[in-house]
């Protein structure tokens, strides 16, 4: 047995989403730059919510079920960029928002887990990268499903 | 083909050559049971089943009501009491692939209930038992899947999967059923189950006697339908389909499935 954590946060960077860039836990980016690509980082508290159902009889051995919340900040422009302030980008922030939630919604099948679904937005406006650089953008996060055994 | 276990949103519903998937909230049990008859008497030591003579159904599907001309859940069902081909698929963490496990059967269809419920409109469909009228010679529903649900334009020169576990063959026939979805350009199409010992290509062969749906002309599709070998037939280890396009027709949207017979009562 075995939680793919690390093989599910992979199988989500190597997601498809045109004019995005998307973060491993294990290459998150000191200071976050949209100039070319927004971003999409995981948080600081990237697991929440996690619950184990034991599906069978056995110990280690035993079928489980895994559940848990992956938590992700998306960066989409820099605050101030533009004219008219983050007004400029709003719709296409929420245009992002609506192809990262598409791209997950068209998983089939994914290396780690068995199922994934979008499970929030939060946030939405100026956020905070690391470095506390402010851009406009907003937290998701994605509900993921593992078999274990 | 993986193993393994798997999720409720890998199983398909296929009926009378439509794929019922994106309609389905929950397909409930697929029950086979020989059941034991009450006819027994108190100092009767065990009350044995009727072995032979198993229920198959009934079943309970839970839809979306939705009224899409030709393929809508509503447009398709709200006839009733009609005789329903059904498959049911479950694919294995992943959609359904060659060598998957399949549930099915001919069920009449017995109801068909809008309902509210939590504010979206749904269907409740039940299915009655496989009635021994159109009950095949084999008396289990659990087979495998054959060729899963794809466009198919070519005849079959690839690997089948093994139906058997063991070296083969079975001398006790089977059945297989057939649904066919869509096509591309008028003519016939002919699906037929090919089996082999080493699932080496060229070793395919249809069975000694063909069990094979001829050529169904395509002005008929979508259709769907079951058919059977002799109690007898030898069939080998590894099973494949084929398939035959003809008169123009150059593509064919279809899936098959095979349930092999036993040497016990089913």
């Amino acid at each position: 047995m075995a939680i793919a954590l690390a093989t599910v946060a992979n199988s989500i960077q190597s997601l498809t989403v045109t004019g995005l860039t998307i973060y491993d836990v294990d290459n998150i980016p000191a200071a976050v730059d949209t100039r070319e690509k927004a971003a999409l980082v995981p948080l600081p508290d990237y697991i929440t919510g996690m619950s184990v159902v034991r599906d069978s009889y056995g110990a280690a051995a035993a079928k489980m079920t895994i559940t848990y919340t992956l938590n992700y900040r998306l960066f989409f422009k820099n605050a101030g960029a533009g004219r008219a302030g983050v007004i400029e980008y709003y719709d296409g922030m929420i245009d992002m928002v609506a192809a990262i939630w598409d791209a997950i919604l068209a998983i089939v099948t994914f290396t780690g887990g068995i199922d994934m679904m979008p499970t929030g937005v939060a946030g939405i406006g100026v956020v905070m990268d690391a470095a506390n650089n402010q851009f406009l953008g907003c937290d998701l996060s994605f509900k993921v499903e593992e078999f274990i055994n | 083909m993986a193993t393994g276990r798997t999720l409720s949103k890998w199983a398909r519903i296929y009926g009378n050559g439509y794929d019922l998937s994106g309609h389905a909230r929950s397909i409930g049990t697929l029950p086979w049971e020989f059941e034991s008859p009450d006819l027994f008497t108190m100092t009767d030591p065990i009350h044995n089943h009727l072995l032979g003579q198993p229920t198959i159904g009934p079943l309970s599907f839970n839809m979306i009501l939705d009224s899409t001309a030709v393929s809508g859940s509503h447009t398709l069902l709200k006839a009733n009491n009609l005789q329903w081909d059904l498959m049911i698929p479950i694919g294995i963490r992943a959609e359904p692939a060659m060598g998957d496990p399949v549930y099915m059967g001919k069920f009449p269809q017995k109801k068909y209930h809008g309902e509210e419920d939590g504010g979206v409109i749904t269907a409740s469909v039940n299915f009655g038992i496989w009635d021994a009228g159109d009950r095949t010679l084999y008396k289990s529903p659990w087979g495998n899947l054959v060729a899963p649900w794809a466009d198919y334009s070519a005849a079959n020169a690839g690997l089948g999967y093994d139906d058997l576990g063991v070296a083969g063959p079975t001398l006790f026939g089977g059945y297989m059923m057939y649904q066919i979805f869509a096509f591309t350009v008028a003519g016939t199409v002919a699906i037929s189950l090919q089996h082999s010992t080493d699932n080496v290509a060229i070793n395919f062969t249809e069975l000694a006697t063909p069990l094979t749906t001829g050529a169904l002309a395509t002005g008929t599709f979508p259709t769907a339908g079951i058919l059977e070998t002799g109690r007898t037939e030898s069939i080998k280890r590894f099973i494949r389909y084929q398939i035959a396009l003809a008169g123009g027709t150059t593509h064919c949207w279809m899936a098959l499935a095979f349930v092999r017979g036993t040497a016990g009562l089913v």
